[in-house]
């Protein structure tokens, strides 16, 4: 992906203002030999390939069937979390906050966008844009509502806004109806969205059923 | 400093567009996060707050209109030139190259392939060791976890991590954490001078009176010399 996917093919014009500076940062860095062979490539697909959400998901999964690793995970997460070999790059510091039916957490960094990136993968667009930092910590309950998830009025909301290199990660409830899933089959049910606390675990239609 | 990236309680954004699978929208998108680990690794920048800073910098009307990553290239070129990794001249003209649509895909300097491994070694230590911002202090924390502290207001036009929805509100300590190296120094190359850092709650009605949603509550990590005691209010 790095060396052969130069401006060829596109018509002037046509390149996003981002593409031009990526572009010539790219050609300059490897003119200079910053770049060397296809470490460029390997970054992009240590990133899209080896972290990603699926991490935390195994890691709220086993919490929720193994009540030793969760107080592990609530008490310290950044230790927990490496018993699953998950760390690294902006995970360096994480703390584990439970929902409960009193309290569900949310996060959002309102400076920049800092996110556990070792444990959810990167951010989602959304999470970077202007309208989740500016309102999340402001009107969080209008906010959950346009991700779809409507809270009763008798739970608390608490925001943690990032500001510092502790990165958050939100422990949701496991869903009514699952207590026959092992925990290989949690782990589907927990998305990203759970894991940053603007939406809540998913519930399998067959588990509804029973 | 008081700028646009600090938009926490910021009216007229409107919606949320709530959905995003992707991981990277464009490939130059992911080229630059890649690039970005290069820059680390070389030392344009020396820490994050170094970057971030750079970034709150970039603009009022480019912060608003460029994209994320977008956001990064604008930073760092700045700070590329200034440390001489590149000059104006080169890092323009390669540019208006891409845009007449040039074929600027370059043969690099000869390199061995012990060069190349022990790049991509360095480059995967960073990524799946991290690199810490805790540091040890000697003295003790001026706070703990109950007690009321007041988010002192930071007008500084430098780089700082206090949140201006905060200034001078009232919260309380919920987490004592350790030393951290403070964002305020080291993005000013004034050293590391770590300090104790807190998460504290405020509660919705304190900060957004009359508009508040009813029972909401915001908990900010704030570092020692961000907050003053509450009084005898506890």
């Amino acid at each position: 992906m790095s060396h052969d996917h130069g401006a060829g093919g596109h018509h002037p014009g046509e390149l996003s203002d981002g593409e031009v500076r990526a572009r010539a940062l790219e050609s300059l860095f490897r003119e200079k030999g910053y770049i060397k062979g296809n470490v460029v490539d390997e970054i992009i697909d240590t990133y899209t390939h080896d972290i990603g959400p699926l991490n935390g998901a195994r890691a709220v999964a086993k919490a929720w069937v193994d009540p030793d690793y969760r107080e592990r995970l609530l008490a310290d997460a950044t230790s927990a979390l490496k018993e699953l070999g998950i760390g690294g790059l902006q995970g360096e510091h994480m703390v584990a906050v439970p929902n409960t039916n009193e309290v569900h957490n949310v996060v959002v960094c309102t400076l920049c966008s800092c996110y556990p990136w070792p444990v959810l993968g990167l951010p989602p667009r959304w999470y970077k844009d202007a309208p989740y930092r500016a309102r999340v910590v402001r009107e969080p309950r209008k906010v959950l509502a346009e991700f779809g998830t409507t809270l009763p009025a008798e739970t608390n909301i608490q925001v943690w806004d990032s500001s510092a290199e502790v990165r958050y990660l939100v422990v949701p409830q496991r869903p009514a109806g699952t207590e026959g899933l092992s925990e290989e089959d949690l782990v589907p049910l927990i998305t990203r969205d759970s894991m940053i606390g603007v939406t809540l675990p998913s519930v399998p239609s067959e588990a509804v059923a029973k | 400093m008081i700028g646009i990236h600090d938009m926490g309680g910021m009216h007229g954004f409107g919606k949320i567009d709530t959905v995003d699978n992707e991981v990277f929208h464009e490939p130059w998108e992911g080229l630059t996060f890649a690039l970005e680990k290069l820059c680390a690794h070389y030392g344009v920048w020396l820490t994050a707050d170094e970057v971030r800073h750079a970034i709150e910098k970039i603009g009022h009307g480019t912060y608003l209109t460029a994209s994320y990553y977008e956001h990064w290239l604008h930073a760092w070129e700045p700070l590329l030139i200034e440390k001489g990794f590149l000059t104006e001249e080169e890092l323009r003209s390669r540019q208006q190259a891409v845009r007449d649509g040039v074929d600027v895909s370059v043969q690099g300097p000869p390199t061995t392939q012990a060069e190349i491994d022990e790049l991509s070694k360095a480059l995967a230590k960073t990524i799946w060791e991290g690199v810490p911002a805790d540091r040890k202090i000697d003295a003790r924390p001026a706070f703990s976890v109950g007690d009321r502290v007041v988010a002192v207001p930071r007008p500084v036009p430098t780089h700082t991590r206090s949140p201006r929805y905060i200034w001078g509100h009232t919260g309380t300590v919920v987490i004592s954490h350790s030393g951290y190296i403070l964002p305020d120094a080291v993005s000013q190359h004034l050293g590391e001078n770590p300090e104790y850092l807190y998460s504290v709650k405020f509660e919705g009605n304190d900060l957004w009176d009359d508009q508040a949603e009813p029972g909401t509550h915001f908990i900010v990590d704030l570092w020692e010399s961000y907050l003053a005691p509450a009084g005898t209010t506890n």
